[in-house]
């Protein structure tokens, strides 16, 4: 029953990194650190959750951690989106034989389920989608490309992820997103941490 | 209106950033200097955070029929900023532009010849700060969190941007693996495999995989990133003066009703 230590490190005088606390929710942890009195920025990522603010302040961060703890033991539930793909990508042969499946068991694989969104970063809107089937996790191409579209459908290690701008990229392109915009100027990202998307072949 | 008349080398629309939007993957921008950037603006009787413009080279611009420069000689940019400031749009809370979205500022982009760009209207009384950019003080860091590495000596490379500035000579540092995607912000140091140091920008990724020997002091990014290629740079290690992070208690969640 003894309270575990939560580790605070310091990123600089403008921002603490914070070890991804234990069973709490992304979405919960995001949302109540977001509210949380002078707080300015909060990033989730894999095992970190990032909270910036003025130089000199000192956020006490104990309360929005207790909420995000209360959240996550009655959570809302996640936004989902369904994302039709074109499975056109480059690399699609190239994963088919990586993984020992066919083309057609690829894509039956990258559909199947779920992709929980695990963290936002990289260029704005691009969401690090988990739950990738494990027969589909390769490592990155050995040599990135210069230009990747945007819209490309893409995996890499345990994450699947759309492309929002054209940009360089080492993930594996296996589609092409249609009538989805991971990132608008107007409302920005269309994905949240907590988000599950489901892929649709078309 | 504001013409363009000459530019050399990028130069962009910026104000003092959008922040409030890391978790949607949207760098907080702003300025690469603060400090000139606020007295371009106080100059022009401006607000210290007006929109103006950022340039890594030398600009020239047409307002009613007068002829106005900025060239990036002192520092690594200069900036132009106009009596009213710059009429740009506000988009998803900031005005600057955000190269890698292709938002915010002009039309999302980099200035060209021939840009015509609005003016607010004229505001107050010009003032002249005096910025001292102190070019051969060293610059505080926080060192760590991940691999705190001895960093001394650096000079300054001419690779940078406004995503991150390089540093030559290398650190020597434990090899840590380029781990899982972590967050990042501006003016956090990392280490690639190389050895040499980046120091990451305002328009940065939110999130990276190299790790961060150190991370720059909030009021230092500026007098960092005003340095030129071949200048030098000597870091120094300072705690965080009042920002020593609370150790919060995790407490175990409520039980479920009934």
């Amino acid at each position: 029953m003894a309270d575990a230590r939560q580790v605070i490190e310091p990123f600089g005088d403008a921002a603490w990194r914070l070890a991804r606390p234990d069973g709490v929710a992304a979405a919960a942890l995001l949302a109540s650190l977001r509210a949380c009195p002078g707080v300015v920025d909060v990033v989730v990522a894999e095992r970190h959750v990032l909270v910036t603010f003025e130089p000199a302040s000192s956020p006490d961060l104990e309360p929005a951690l207790a909420a995000a703890r209360g959240a996550t033991a009655s959570p809302a539930p996640p936004r989902r989106h369904v994302v039709r793909v074109r499975y056109d990508g480059e690399d699609l042969a190239a994963v088919a034989a990586a993984t020992g499946l066919s083309v057609a068991g690829v894509i039956d694989a990258h559909v199947g389920r779920d992709h929980e969104v695990k963290l936002i970063g990289f260029l704005p809107g691009f969401a690090y989608l988990g739950d990738l089937d494990p027969r589909l996790v390769l490592p990155r191409r050995a040599s990135p490309r210069p230009r990747v579209p945007a819209g490309a459908v893409a995996l890499a290690g345990p994450y699947t992820g759309i492309y929002p701008f054209a940009s360089p990229g080492g993930w594996h392109l296996v589609g092409t997103a249609l009538g989805f915009r991971p990132f608008a100027p107007e409302t920005g990202a269309a994905l949240a941490v907590g988000d599950l998307v489901r892929f649709e072949p078309c | 209106m504001l013409t363009v008349l000459e530019v050399a080398g990028p130069a962009l629309v910026v104000d003092a950033g959008r922040p409030g939007r890391m978790h949607e993957g949207i760098p907080p921008g702003g300025p690469m200097v603060p400090e000139l950037f606020a007295a371009a603006n106080r100059a022009a009787g401006n607000a210290p955070d007006a929109p103006a413009i950022e340039t890594f080279g030398r600009i020239a611009v047409a307002l009613d029929d007068r002829r106005i420069e900025a060239v990036a000689r002192a520092a690594r940019v200069a900036y132009l900023a106009v009596p009213g400031g710059l009429d740009v749009p506000w988009v998803l809370g900031g005005r600057g532009t955000l190269l890698v979205a292709g938002l915010g500022g002009h039309e999302g982009r980099l200035l060209r010849r021939g840009d015509r760009i609005p003016v607010g209207a004229a505001a107050g009384a010009p003032e002249i700060l005096d910025v001292d950019l102190a070019p051969g003080a060293p610059i505080r860091v926080v060192p760590g969190p991940d691999a705190p590495a001895p960093l001394g000596e650096h000079t300054i490379s001419p690779v940078g941007d406004r995503t991150g500035i390089r540093l030559l000579g290398a650190v020597a540092a434990p090899p840590a693996p380029a781990g899982a995607s972590a967050p990042m912000t501006c003016g956090a140091i990392q280490l690639p495999p190389s050895g040499e140091p980046i120091v990451l920008g305002p328009d940065c990724p939110t999130t990276g995989g190299y790790p961060v020997i150190a991370v720059v002091v909030a009021a230092d990014r500026g007098r960092l990133f005003a340095r030129r290629a071949g200048e030098r740079v000597t870091f120094v290690a300072v705690t965080p003066p009042s920002a020593t992070p609370r150790s919060a208690r995790s407490r175990r969640p409520p039980s479920p009703p009934g």
